[in-house]
Parts: structure tokens; C-alpha cells; sequence
């Protein structure tokens, strides 16, 4: 492993972590997107073109809206809550929640917001942290109790997202956490 | 000691509660179940027509048939009675029967889970949770399966399913104690679910009206025991020297995807 | 994206230091996750254990004790210390976690930025939630004066914003539409025989003889309840069942009475007839407490046991029997009133039957009879003060629905609002009921939200009507909230006479945003200009005032491990006045009614076709539950009952697949499986209710089994009360 990046995985984790939550007019603007470009640039991802690179209130709104739709409640139904408990267990706060708290414990880590374990931006926050520590020590965690659930959201968001910016987050987080064979 | 529980058929009305109550306390997956509620019937029985429930659970029968097919490496164990502080140590695979409380327990830390146990209940009263992985053995699963709710009783409490009874009919005790109200039901024709070829000593017994009884015993005694299950036991029977190759086998025969895995690690 | 890349190469490789705005500065949140001392999760034996819960999963009201760890509610108990339903509690009481963590619950206040019916929501913050709910719900008031407001209420947590609604804001426009559909017709049966609704206060417990015209316990599940039917069991009472299915009551019965579908007001006419013309009742106490009786046996004197047998296909000798049976046990016999009547159309006559057979036998404040407990006393009342706008309720202008309750019908409510007339009603506010599902006709319902102003909704799922709401408010669960105060006595009136008070408490705190009543109603008053009018500021306080006055409060309520308990008083005995309507004459003279009970036919079957008898699963509550994850899968489907005999002419066999088609053509479009079993009539089929949802929200729900309410089209409505009776549909089955 080279010591010499640039970028440090805990970074991106981090980043990631921010782009997946709610978008709010205080971090979800133009140069929020700028970054995010850059990113996509770094990867070359064509698709990223379909991300908006100018946040008005309107496209503020539409994202808003879908997030709500996708991952919040909706009627009928709620899309993709993005908690590992709904795809493992099918229903929020099961088993999988109290596995992964236990995981962050006995890792000297806990829940410091409202959110529960097995949230999204919880775990990838979590993750940001163990790379922080130690790099590539996130690769049991993703591996035991982010991929099995996170698989199955990734499908689920990608086949009804109607927003780009979503469906282009949820790739990164994809491509970022996905197991990579050893030596590469 | 042989912990047994009764139901009382003449009581039960099919509510279903100790069956969520179960999966509440032991987070069973909500597709699997250590308990159940089959609704039987109404159905015309020689004694007329009737309709009553199968509450089933683990037997914890005085010749289980799943102890002796379990593959797993057996080791020393010691049991202790609380009671006398008397000990007994036993050679013991990853499920044996308890010598002092007699019930039937799992060791999940040794568990394979190939499920050569749950293909020889002939109650099918075992599951594989692949919510249990365990890491230790590499078995994408353990078998799990009610086990009269000892960590509860050891506290003090009564199992889960019999503290959620609005009906009563749930009564758990000791058998070998003739005062106890198991007994007392067993006395009065309290009755196990046993037939011709399956009478392995269960200690799970039910009481209710003849008719309720005739439906029960026509719909719900096993009649066979599992086939595969006389397979597992002569090969769990082989020679001490063998076990490993007979585990190997075994799991072959039973669970491709564990076996595979199980064989690589041992390369 | 650069095919063999990998997140390790991609670091080395990339651009992003070359970025003007490193990715860090962006990233605003503080982390959700942070250090702390690690700590083991505990066993079960771990957990805390709250106690003060009382169950809502169904409208019984366990009172529970909750295991938490973690602030996860692990487990739901019943309270050791309930005089009412001990440690037990029903498998739908269990499964009140899975409500707790549905991933539809709703979670943040949300704006509705499309159109009512096809919303696109957007999570919007209290405050901007609340400023718009204000400023609208105060918009239509100014413009049309405030019965132009209508509310939908239902469940403890609308009571406080319901009477906010009714007497400060001052709409006459408030419905709770689940009288309709369900207790109604019996309550006010019973009222106008008894003076007063009758719950289900028979004495079981102590019964010689138990009487149960469709009743179907052990189906149908309420804890104490089912603990006194099985006592009387225990005790040695006889039991009658009277039902065209072999029900789990049946199953328990001495006597089964496989009487035909809609005749159960014969049955009880003959049985009545047979029982005065041999001098068998209970001259006693007619004398003493009955009113208009000799009108009453010269109305029933036509009823031969005879006749009564033909019309119900019920053998003469089985009605003696069961008729001298009661007659042998009087007074110690439970008439049960039963508890969903809206049957026929024709029950308002049935519940007066039921009523004068408990009179004629005198069945009435003894042992075993129809005996009200008498419970605690001495509670406060939390009352909104009176507002200055009061306006009279539609059907009282109107003079209709005699038998209806106090509030307003909700059809005469949408009426008005589709029709502005009599006056135009322009905002809705809907709390907890989804009348989309509780009034027949859809469309109207639909069309009266359409021409609303503005709509909100309260809720805690995101049920059918909360996609016509513009602003869509969470609200905490029962195991999140204080607010129900639960009080009675021991349910076995044998035992040492006690009384028992007790008030919800949360289980957990509530995640997300959600908030409680008080919260939310109070924050709409303050904005409406009624902030001086608000009688209680927290949920707590309103608790506590309702205790305060029997001396009791929260902190002395936990103190008791949730539960007071208090020495009881004799429930037995009857007062002097009390009397027994065998002929009403108000009912008779002026409201043109009939005034001794009456039994009116009900429609047979078309050719080919079989009525569709519904009834209670012990899993779920109505519809309310069929999504809940535990028990879905304890009872996936609800099978069909089928009489052998039809089934072999049908072709069909136990287990096959069928969909129904009604006797109007409508297809039930979901399929279940049949149950073949002598245990039913040739002339009906039997299912459970709660299957069958077509909701692509109800993710477990969804396709399994058949909806019921699909199939009922024809609604029979009792002439006296209103109340649609929803068995008067027939059905074809369809092998699938």
C-alpha cells in the first residue's frame, strides 16, 4: 500500500457520507457539486455529465423530494429506507441494528446522533473512522454488515431512482465499499 | 430431572401469542419459527367432528433422534446439577441431551450447520438460522430450535410461551417430580405424539377431549421416522477414528455450499 | 468509468488533490458515529424493564411492560401486576415491535409539493409544517366561519385535538366513522332495551351456561375477556354456539346450532315464543323490571318453534334443547351481545332480541349474567374551554337517523362539502382515521378532499388517506407517547372484589421527529389565536390532571410498577329502576319503528352462488395489522371454507387455489386456498378478514389471500341505526 496518496480513503468516506444525506441548502450547493465533479472526473464516469453541477431552488426541491420518496416515506410505500435491518430483517431497528451497534462498540466507537446503527450515513461515517485509524481495517466491517444489505439497496435505489445525483452517489458508495480482490 | 411441557388442548384457542412471543424473546427469523400453531380440522373424527390446534415445539424426547447424526467433532463436557453440585462429564457433539434437566440444547459455537439434526426430527421441530453465522466453523448458519427456554428458567422465569398464555394451557415442569402439575396431567392421560414407528420418548405431551385428541393424533403424530435420518445415525455410529471422514460425508450428502467451504479450509 | 480501476489504485491515481476545494471542507455534518468506552450488550436479563405500557393493537388495551435495551424496545410483556390481563397478552400484543419499527411509519413532517392523491412529498421542518397548518386552517374560519372545517378523529391520541376542534374552534363537523361498521347497531340495540350499551359485560366466569349467537372467541382474541369465557369453560358452564360454522367457539360448544346465515332474529323469536307460552322465563323478575311485555309476547306469539325451525333450518328439538337448557340455568346464563354486529341490516332487531332474551331470563346483576363491574372513580376531566363560534350539526337539522349517535354522520359531512350546501367546508383535518377505508364510496370521499382548501393529516403510517393531505404530520405510536388512562376491576367477579387504575406510558422515547397530540394540537391553537384557551401544556400535564383528583399521579403510577391497585366494590344486583324495554314504545310511536323485536328476512343467494360469511383472525385487528412481519407470516393466507359436500361438486380440493367472483361481477383479483370441512353450511363460504391488500405499501401484506372487503359491494343498511351490514354478498368460486 502506498503511503504516498494523495487522497485518504477516510476523506472519501466522509464525503460520501455527507452526500447521502438529507440535501439541505446549507451543504447541498455549488460547490458541494464542484467536489463532486471532481470526483466523478477522478473515476471518469460519463454518466456523472446527468449530475447538475448549479443548485437553484428548484433543483434544490426536485432532489429534495425524490430523496423523501426514495429513502423517507411515501405513499403508498417507502422505496429504500437506507437501514440494513429493513433488507435483512424487514424492519427498521431488527438484529442487523444491533449487530452493528455492537460492532461499533467493541470497536470503541458509538452512535452519536439521533439515527439508527444500521443507517447509511451511519455506517459509512463509521467507516471514515476505522480508515482513519487504520487504513484497509474498514474491509471486515463493509464485508460482514454493510455489503450483505447494501447490495440489495444499491438495486432496489438504482432500478427507481429518478434522480441522477442519487443514483450517481449511490454508485460511488458502491464502487468505494465493494470487496476487492487481494493485490490489487 | 426431565423438564416437559403439557398443553391442554381443552384450553388452547389457537391465539397464536406464544408463537410471537417466541420469536420476540430469541429473535427468530419472522419466516422461521421454534414454536407453531397448526389450526386442525374441523374435521369428522370417530368420535365426532372436531377442530383444535397442533402447538408444536421441540420434544426434547428421552432418544432424540437428532443428538446421535450430529457430525461435529465430539468433545468432554461437564455437566453440573445445580441442586446436588453433582457433575457429570460426557462425550458430546454439537447437540446433546442435557443429563441433569433433560433437554435437548445446541452448542451454536460448535455448530456446523448442516442440518443432519432437523432432517432427523421426525417433529421437524429444528430450522437452520442463517441469520447465525458462525464464524468459527465457517457454517453459513446453526440450527436452532426451542430449547424450553433454559436462560430464562435458569433466572428464574418461566418460558416465554407459557408466560404469554391468556389460556392457561401452557404448563411446564418437571416429569420426574409426581407432584408437579405435568405429572399430574400425565397421570390423567396427558399423551405424547408418538405412533407405531415414532415413539422415541417425547416429552412434549398434550391433553384434550377425545375428539380433539382422535383429530391430533390422526393429523399431526409422525408416522415415520425421517429416511435419511437411519443413513446419518449408522454413519454417525462409525468408529471414533472415522468421525472426520464421516463429517466430511456427511456434509457432503447434506449442504453442497457449506461443504465446499468447510473442505477448503481444512487444505 | 475506467474498467479496471479500483477505489486503492484510484487513490493514487487521482486528480482530487489537484481540486481547488479539498473534499473535506464540503463535508459539513458532524459524524454520526463518534468514540466512546466500549461496553457489552447485555442477554435478555439485561434489559430494563419499563413498565405503564398499554397495548393498542387492538382497542382491548393490555397493559404491558416493555424490555428495553439500548432505548430498543426488545420485548412487549403483559404487566405481572394486571389485575386484567395478567402477563399475557394476545400474539398481536407480541408483535407490537414489529409496529414500532415498520419501515413505513412516518418518521419527519412532510409537504405535499404535487397534487392531493398523486403527492410528491418533501420533509419539511415542525415549524414550517405547523406555520402552514395555522395559517390555512385560520384562512378558512376567516373566510367561512369555523364549520367550514370538517375533522375525522379516531384512537385515544385524537380525543384532545377532537374536542380542541368541536369547542374552541367550534365545527359540528366531526365524525368518527368506525360506528358504522362495527359496535354500533349492538350498543344501541342494547339502549334501547337495557338503558345502556352493553360492552361485553356478561360474567363468563361464573356462568352455568354460556350463549354466543356468532360468537367466535379464540378467532377472536381479547385477554381478559377470553380469560372469563374460559374460566366459565373450566368452571363446568355449557356452551351454546350458534353460527352456520364450526367456529373455534363451536369446536369448545355442548351444543352447536348450524342455524342458516341472516335467521339468527328467528332463532331468538322462537326460543322467546317457546319460553313464555310454557311460563319458562323468569316471571320475577318481568314483573319487577319489565316494561311492555305483554305487547312483546302478543308481537312473538307467531313464532312456533315450528315455524321458527323452518326458517332457520335449526331441528325443533335442538331450539327445546337449548331453549330449556337456558331456561333451567336461569338467572345464571351469559347472553353475550356479541361485539362486530353489523351483520344483515337487519341487527338492530337482533341486539334487542339478545337483550330480551337476558331480561326473560332475568340474567341480569347475578352471577354469571350481564353484570357491569364497578370500577374506579374520581378522575379530572382536561377540557378545552369554549370558543366563541358554536353552529347546530347537519342531521339534527335534518331529523334523521334516530338511532345514530351524538357527532355527525360522515356522509352527511362529505355531502355538504361536494354540494356547499347546506354551507361550503373547506378545510379537513384528519387524525388517525382513514375514512378513504372506513365510509363506503371512494370517489365521493375523494371528490370532497379534491374541493378542500387545504387538507392535513396525523398518523403514524402512511395509510390511503394521507395521499390527499397537503401537509402529513408523525405522529408517536402507543408505545411512544403517555395519554390513555385504562382503569376497571378484576375480570373474575368471584375474586377478591379490586380495582385497578393505570396510564400509558412510553415504552421508548419516539425516533425520528415524531410528536404527540398535545404537541401538535397546542402548536396549531397557538397559531390559530387560541394560545389563552390551551388547558394542558405537555402530554404529562394532561396525564397528571386526569389523576391528580383520584390522588394519583405518573411518578406514583411507575412507583407502582405502572399499576394502582385499590379495594373493589360488589358488582352484583341490580337497581330498582332498572328495567328491561320487551316493547319500546318510543321506538314504536315516534320514530315508526317496530317496538317489540322483529325479524326481517334478508336475501338468499342467486343460483350458483354462496353468501361470504367474514370473521376474526387471532393475528390481526381488521386491516390495521396484515402488514406486520410476525404475523403475516404465522397465517400467510386466509383460506376459504368450503362444506365438503359443494367442494366435490365444484371439483375442488382441500388446499386448491381460488379467486371469487360476487354475485355484481366483481373479481376478487387475489387468490387463497380452500378449505374443505364439514364445518360449514352448503349455502356459505367463511374467511378471515385482513388479507388480501392490493397496497404496494403493505410489502408483506401485498397479494396474500383475499380481501373481503373487495368482495362486499351490496351494503345492507339497518333501517334504525344506519349501520351497514356487510354479509349480504354472495360468491362464486373460481379455481385458479
Amino acid at each position: 500500500m502506498s503511503t504516498g496518496q494523495s487522497v485518504k480513503l477516510a476523506d472519501i468516506y466522509k464525503f460520501l457520507a455527507q452526500a447521502i444525506r438529507y440535501p439541505e441548502a446549507d451543504w447541498f450547493n455549488d460547490e458541494f457539486l464542484a467536489v463532486y465533479h471532481t470526483l466523478l472526473e477522478g473515476l471518469e464516469w460519463p454518466e456523472g455529465a446527468q449530475v447538475p453541477t448549479k443548485v437553484d431552488e428548484q433543483s434544490l426541491e426536485d432532489v429534495q423530494v425524490e430523496y423523501t420518496r426514495l429513502f423517507i416515506n411515501a405513499v403508498p410505500h417507502v422505496v429504500a429506507p437506507p437501514y440494513g435491518s429493513v433488507f435483512i430483517d424487514g424492519s427498521l431497528n431488527g438484529v442487523t441494528a444491533d449487530q452493528t451497534r455492537k460492532y461499533y462498540r467493541e470497536h470503541g466507537f458509538d452512535i452519536t446522533s439521533n439515527e439508527f446503527p444500521d443507517h447509511i450515513v451511519t455506517e459509512l461515517d463509521f467507516v471514515a473512522l476505522l480508515e482513519e485509524g487504520e487504513e484497509g481495517s474498514s474491509e471486515e466491517f463493509l464485508a460482514q454488515l454493510f455489503r450483505p444489505w447494501f447490495d440489495q439497496f444499491r438495486a432496489k435505489v438504482l432500478e427507481e431512482s429518478q434522480d441522477a445525483y442519487i443514483s450517481t452517489t449511490i454508485k460511488l458508495i458502491d464502487f468505494f465499499t465493494r470487496e476487492e480482490e487481494e493485490g490489487d | 430431572m426431565q423438564y416437559s411441557m403439557v398443553i391442554d388442548l381443552n384450553k388452547c384457542v389457537g391465539c397464536h401469542a406464544c408463537t410471537i412471543a417466541c420469536k420476540a424473546e430469541w429473535d427468530v427469523p419472522a419466516d422461521k419459527g421454534r414454536n407453531w400453531v397448526h389450526r386442525l380440522g374441523p374435521a369428522k373424527t370417530p368420535e365426532g367432528l372436531a377442530s383444535t390446534y397442533y402447538p408444536g415445539l421441540c420434544n426434547h424426547c428421552n432418544e432424540p433422534a437428532c443428538v446421535p447424526v450430529c457430525p461435529a467433532d465430539p468433545i468432554e463436557k461437564t455437566f453440573k446439577d445445580k441442586k446436588s453440585g453433582k457433575t457429570v462429564t460426557m462425550e458430546v457433539g454439537a447437540t446433546y441431551k442435557d443429563p441433569f434437566n433433560g433437554t435437548v440444547q445446541i452448542d451454536k459455537a460448535r455448530c456446523l450447520g448442516c442440518g443432519a439434526c432437523a432432517d432427523a426430527c421426525p417433529y421437524s421441530a429444528r430450522y437452520i438460522n442463517d441469520k447465525q453465522v458462525n464464524e468459527e466453523t465457517g457454517s453459513e448458519g446453526t440450527v436452532d430450535k426451542c430449547t424450553y427456554c433454559m436462560p430464562r428458567v435458569s433466572a428464574g422465569l418461566e418460558p416465554a410461551c407459557v408466560q404469554t398464555c391468556l389460556a392457561g394451557a401452557r404448563i411446564f415442569g418437571d416429569l420426574d417430580d409426581p407432584n408437579s402439575e405435568v405429572s399430574k396431567y400425565k397421570k390423567k392421560g396427558a399423551k405424547a405424539l408418538t405412533s407405531k414407528n415414532v415413539n422415541i420418548g417425547s416429552n412434549g405431551l398434550y391433553y384434550a377431549n377425545k375428539r380433539d385428541m382422535s383429530l391430533l393424533m390422526s393429523s399431526s403424530a409422525p408416522k415415520t421416522m425421517p429416511e435419511a435420518n437411519m443413513r446419518r445415525i449408522l454413519m454417525a455410529k462409525v468408529k471414533p477414528g472415522l468421525k472426520k471422514a464421516t463429517r466430511d460425508l456427511g456434509l457432503l450428502g447434506l449442504a453442497g455450499a457449506v461443504a465446499m467451504k468447510g473442505l477448503s479450509d481444512d487444505e | 468509468m475506467a474498467l479496471n480501476l479500483t477505489r486503492r489504485k484510484f487513490l493514487q491515481t487521482a486528480s482530487l488533490a489537484a481540486a481547488s476545494v479539498p473534499l473535506a471542507k464540503v463535508v459539513t455534518a458532524e459524524a454520526a458515529v463518534g468514540k466512546s468506552p466500549f461496553t457489552a450488550p447485555g442477554s435478555f436479563a439485561d434489559t430494563k424493564t419499563k413498565v405503564g405500557g398499554i397495548c393498542e393493537m387492538c382497542f382491548w388495551r393490555c397493559q404491558l411492560v416493555g424490555k428495553v435495551r439500548d432505548n430498543k424496545l426488545m420485548k412487549l410483556e403483559g404487566n405481572p401486576k394486571s389485575i386484567d390481563n395478567g402477563s399475557a397478552i394476545c400474539a398481536r400484543g407480541n408483535a407490537g415491535v414489529q409496529l414500532l419499527y415498520d419501515k413505513d411509519r412516518l418518521k419527519y413532517p412532510m409537504k405535499n409539493v404535487g397534487k392531493r392523491g398523486a403527492p410528491k412529498w418533501k420533509k419539511i421542518s415542525w415549524q414550517e409544517a405547523l406555520d402552514e397548518c395555522g395559517k390555512k386552517l385560520s384562512a378558512t374560519v376567516k373566510k367561512h366561519t369555523s364549520k367550514a372545517i370538517a375533522m375525522f378523529p379516531h384512537g385515544a391520541s385524537a380525543k384532545y385535538p377532537m374536542h380542541y376542534f368541536e369547542h374552541v374552534v367550534g365545527t359540528p363537523n366531526v365524525s368518527e366513522a368506525s360506528f358504522f361498521q362495527c359496535r354500533g347497531v349492538r350498543d344501541y340495540a342494547w339502549l334501547s332495551t337495557i338503558g345502556t350499551g352493553p360492552g361485553e359485560h356478561v360474567d363468563m366466569a361464573n356462568a352455568k351456561v354460556i350463549f354466543g349467537l356468532g360468537c367466535h372467541f379464540g378467532e377472536n382474541v381479547h385477554v381478559s375477556h377470553a380469560k372469563r369465557y374460559l374460566k366459565g369453560l373450566e368452571n363446568g358452564a355449557k356452551l351454546v354456539i350458534v353460527d352456520p360454522r364450526f367456529s373455534a367457539s363451536a369446536a369448545k360448544a355442548d351444543i352447536w346450532v348450524q342455524i342458516k346465515p341472516g335467521t339468527d332474529t328467528a332463532f331468538m323469536l322462537g326460543m322467546m315464543n317457546y319460553l313464555v307460552q310454557n311460563n319458562k322465563y323468569n316471571a320475577d323478575f318481568v314483573e319487577n323490571h319489565g316494561v311492555g311485555f305483554d305487547e312483546f309476547k302478543d308481537a312473538i306469539k307467531g313464532w312456533s318453534l315450528e315455524k321458527a325451525s323452518k326458517e332457520c333450518d335449526v331441528p325443533v328439538a335442538q331450539m327445546k334443547e337449548v331453549a330449556d337448557l337456558l331456561a333451567a340455568n336461569a338467572p345464571n346464563v351469559s347472553i353475550h351481545p356479541g361485539r362486530f354486529s353489523s351483520w344483515y341490516g337487519n341487527d338492530f332487531q337482533r341486539g334487542r332480541a339478545l337483550g330480551c332474551m337476558a331480561g326473560l331470563l332475568g340474567a341480569f346483576g347475578v352471577p354469571g349474567g350481564f353484570v357491569k363491574g364497578k370500577g374506579p372513580g374520581g378522575f379530572g376531566k382536561v377540557k378545552w374551554g369554549h370558543g366563541h363560534e358554536q353552529h347546530e350539526a347537519l342531521h339534527r337539522e335534518a331529523e334523521i337517523h334516530h338511532q345514530s349517535p351524538a357527532g355527525t354522520p360522515t356522509d352527511l359531512i362529505r355531502d355538504c362539502a361536494i354540494n356547499s350546501k347546506p354551507y361550503p367546508i373547506k378545510s379537513c383535518v384528519v387524525w388517525g382515521q382513514n375514512p378513504m377505508q372506513t365510509i363506503p364510496n371512494q370517489q365521493k370521499t375523494i371528490k370532497m378532499l379534491k374541493q378542500m382548501d387545504f387538507v392535513m393529516c396525523v398518523d403514524v403510517m402512511p395509510t390511503d388517506i394521507t395521499m390527499y393531505a397537503d401537509i402529513l404530520l408523525p405522529e408517536s405510536s402507543y408505545l411512544e407517547r403517555f395519554d390513555y388512562i385504562k382503569k376497571g376491576t378484576q375480570w373474575d367477579f368471584q375474586d377478591k372484589q379490586q380495582q385497578y387504575v393505570s396510564a400509558r406510558m412510553p415504552m421508548v422515547k419516539a425516533d425520528f421527529e415524531r410528536k404527540d397530540q398535545v404537541y401538535i394540537c397546542n402548536e396549531l391553537a397557538k397559531r390559530m389565536g387560541h394560545e389563552e384557551a390551551i388547558p394542558v401544556h405537555t402530554i404529562e400535564e394532561m396525564v397528571n390532571k386526569q389523576l391528580e383528583p383520584a390522588g394519583l399521579s405518573i411518578d406514583k403510577l411507575v412507583a407502582e410498577d405502572g399499576i394502582h391497585l385499590q379495594p373493589g366494590k360488589d358488582p352484583y344486583g341490580v337497581d330498582e329502576d332498572f328495567e328491561v324495554q320487551f316493547y319500546n314504545e318510543e321506538l314504536a310511536d315516534d320514530q315508526g319503528y317496530h317496538g317489540a323485536p322483529t325479524y326481517v328476512p334478508v336475501p338468499q343467494p342467486p343460483k350458483g352462488f354462496m353468501r361470504l360469511l367474514m370473521g376474526r383472525s387471532p393475528l390481526h385487528s381488521f386491516n390495521r395489522t396484515q402488514n406486520n412481519i410476525w404475523l403475516h407470516n404465522a397465517m400467510p393466507e386466509n383460506p376459504v371454507w368450503v362444506n365438503d359436500k359443494t367442494a366435490k361438486r365444484l371439483g375442488l380440493k382441500d388446499g386448491d387455489k381460488i379467486s371469487m367472483t360476487n354475485s355484481e361481477g366483481v373479481k376478487s383479483g387475489t387468490t387463497s386456498h380452500v378449505k374443505v370441512t364439514p364445518g360449514i353450511r352448503k349455502d356459505c363460504v367463511f374467511m378471515a378478514h385482513g388479507y388480501g391488500t392490493k397496497n404496494a405499501a403493505m410489502t408483506t401484506a401485498k397479494d396474500a389471500g383475499i380481501d373481503d372487503q373487495k368482495m362486499i359491494t351490496i351494503l345492507a343498511v339497518d333501517p334504525e341505526t344506519g349501520c351497514h351490514g356487510v354479509r349480504n354478498n354472495f360468491v362464486k368460486l373460481v379455481k385458479a
